[in-house]
């Protein structure tokens, strides 16, 4: 659906004396029925790519085409679910008013405005704000109504930007479960955040771009982990120092440390200690295989 | 009416009239209200009088109030993400902000009309008063829309467009007085929009011009709508 070819966007400043390359020759595909991470240190080029995407900005080099077409033509056809990274609506709409504009200009049917925007504004647990102001909502009230415009219409593509910024850990987990209901054949989601952990549960696959290039494109749950786990037990163990000899400890309560191996030397130990008696409470990587790739494609061990 | 533009004119004209049309209403207010508290022996004037001094002294304050930031503040303050991401053309929408505009200038000439009418003074609107109306806005208002659409930056556009007017108009005075000036504010004169040629004598060349160029304007503001991408940054 989505096909970027050697993507480019250089800002100049009025005099073209200065020039910043917010994205350099990013070439990739996303497919339908795909939702698609992009990660990326601040600066990366995440808002730039999601600009150009939408035809909020023209490519200085290469190409970006959704169906074929040129993003701009493509959204002016057939429109696109988004959360910008900060919402901006005007402060004396109310709440319900501005799902019910974004049914209107996303051509939702006139028979079904109403009931959609109902169940957009129960969906997102809004009933309480519906009839607030835009300016008197909280940030996470102001970011839920994003998220109910964004996702108002059936549109084939979504953008999420930062979509739990500002969001409390309740409706961050809601938001998981939102992704998943929404993903569909013949769809692509976009989300783009700083949170590694949340891409790394709703994302097929991330696109980690860093210095306005990208990277590495990693699927969650593959690929190293970067090599160091954490082993807390239920109580200090004589067999652990000789299991894993060169495990670090961590927290000062002798149950707990932190090991760096290959799997086998690390399933060797495991198995040793285990025969020895010791109760495992705890076994994981110390960094989860994106955070891995993350810090390996951001030149950071 | 599935979408834009029919179902959301209602929205739009809600939003011109909690804006711009606020001033509007208390510009056209206070002259009903200096109207219906005038003597009789002004009133025997006529009306028409009335209404050519109030439309002299308020209707290009009001083409500028009616138009102004018709572009620029849906970008400066990103709100144009929220409109464009959907399958709307920003050409036909800022079309339509804009003859909404026009339709609350007439809103408040109507006032003013039926404040006159209501003391006696008769309905008598020229279709003279009327065309120079309308041609103030496609002039005076196409440059704040085509200024406001080109610009993010710098003064704003109905100021832009107030110095300009300003700008002609003091020139043009100079140069009927024989003043002879510098040849770079001649050639300015000659190729900025023609708002000294809307004054009282008005001739069918002047509108003429002043229609064409206004037009002009109008043209070359949706064009870059329509072409140029809405975005000036990541996060603009």
């Amino acid at each position: 659906m989505i096909a970027l070819e050697g993507l480019g966007k250089t800002y100049r400043s009025p005099l073209r004396r200065r020039a910043v390359a917010a994205l350099d020759g990013v070439t990739l595909a996303v497919p339908d029925g795909e939702v698609l991470g992009i990660a990326g240190p601040n600066g990366a080029g995440k808002s730039t790519l999601i600009s150009l995407l939408l035809g909020f900005l023209d490519p200085t080099a290469g190409r970006a085409t959704i169906d074929g077409q040129a993003p701009r033509a493509w959204v002016r056809r057939r429109g696109a679910g988004y959360l910008p990274e900060l919402i901006a609506l005007p402060g004396r709409w109310r709440a319900a008013d501005a799902l019910a504009r974004a049914a209107v200009l996303s051509r939702v049917p006139p028979g079904d405005r109403a009931r959609r925007v109902a169940a957009c504004i129960e969906r997102l647990g809004l009933e309480e704000h519906a009839g607030k102001q835009v300016r008197q909502l909280s940030k996470g009230t102001l970011q839920r109504l994003g998220l109910a415009q964004a996702l108002l219409a059936d549109h084939a593509l979504v953008i999420l930007d930062e979509p739990t910024h500002g969001l409390d850990p309740l409706w961050t987990q809601r938001f998981r479960d939102v992704v998943r209901e929404e993903r569909r054949p013949g769809r692509v989601i976009v989300v783009a955040s700083h949170n590694l952990d949340e891409l790394e549960r709703v994302a097929d696959r991330v696109a980690i771009l860093h210095r306005g290039r990208l990277e590495r494109v990693a699927a969650p749950g593959t690929g190293p982990t970067g090599g160091w786990y954490r082993l807390r037990l239920a109580a200090p163990h004589p067999a652990l120092a000789a299991a894993f000899p060169g495990a670090e400890p961590v927290g000062g309560t002798g149950a707990e440390v932190r090991i760096h191996g290959e799997p086998a030397a690390l399933s060797a130990g495991l198995r040793a200690l285990l025969e020895a008696g010791a109760v495992v409470e705890a076994w994981y990587p110390e960094r989860s295989r994106l955070e891995a790739a993350f810090r390996e494609a951001v030149g950071e061990q | 009416m599935t979408g834009y533009p029919a179902a959301y004119l209602a929205w739009q004209a809600r939003d011109v009239a909690r804006g711009p049309g606020l001033v509007a209403a208390i510009v056209a207010g206070v002259f009903a209200l200096l109207v219906w508290r005038l003597p009789e022996a002004a009133m025997a004037a006529g009306g028409g009088v009335l209404l050519t001094g109030y439309l002299q002294q308020v209707g290009w304050p009001l083409v500028l109030v009616a138009t102004g930031e018709i572009v620029r503040t849906d970008r400066s303050e990103g709100y144009y993400r929220f409109y464009f991401s959907r399958p709307v053309q920003p050409a036909l929408f800022y079309l339509v902000r804009f003859l909404l505009g026009f339709a609350l200038v007439l809103a408040a000439v109507a006032v003013a009309v039926l404040a006159i009418w209501a003391r006696g003074g008769g309905l008598d609107l020229e279709p003279r008063l009327l065309g120079q109306l309308s041609l103030t806005y496609l002039l005076l208002g196409g440059t704040v829309f085509l200024v406001s659409t080109a610009t993010t930056a710098g003064p704003r556009d109905w100021l832009v467009a107030l110095l300009v007017h300003v700008f002609q108009n003091t020139i043009a005075e100079l140069l009927s007085n024989g003043v002879d000036l510098w040849p770079a504010l001649r050639w300015l004169h000659a190729i900025l929009p023609p708002m000294h040629r809307l004054g009282a004598g008005l001739d069918g060349a002047d509108a003429l011009h002043a229609g064409l160029y206004g037009a002009g304007l109008v043209a070359a503001a949706l064009l870059l709508l329509d072409r140029r991408p809405l975005g000036g940054g990541a996060r603009d």
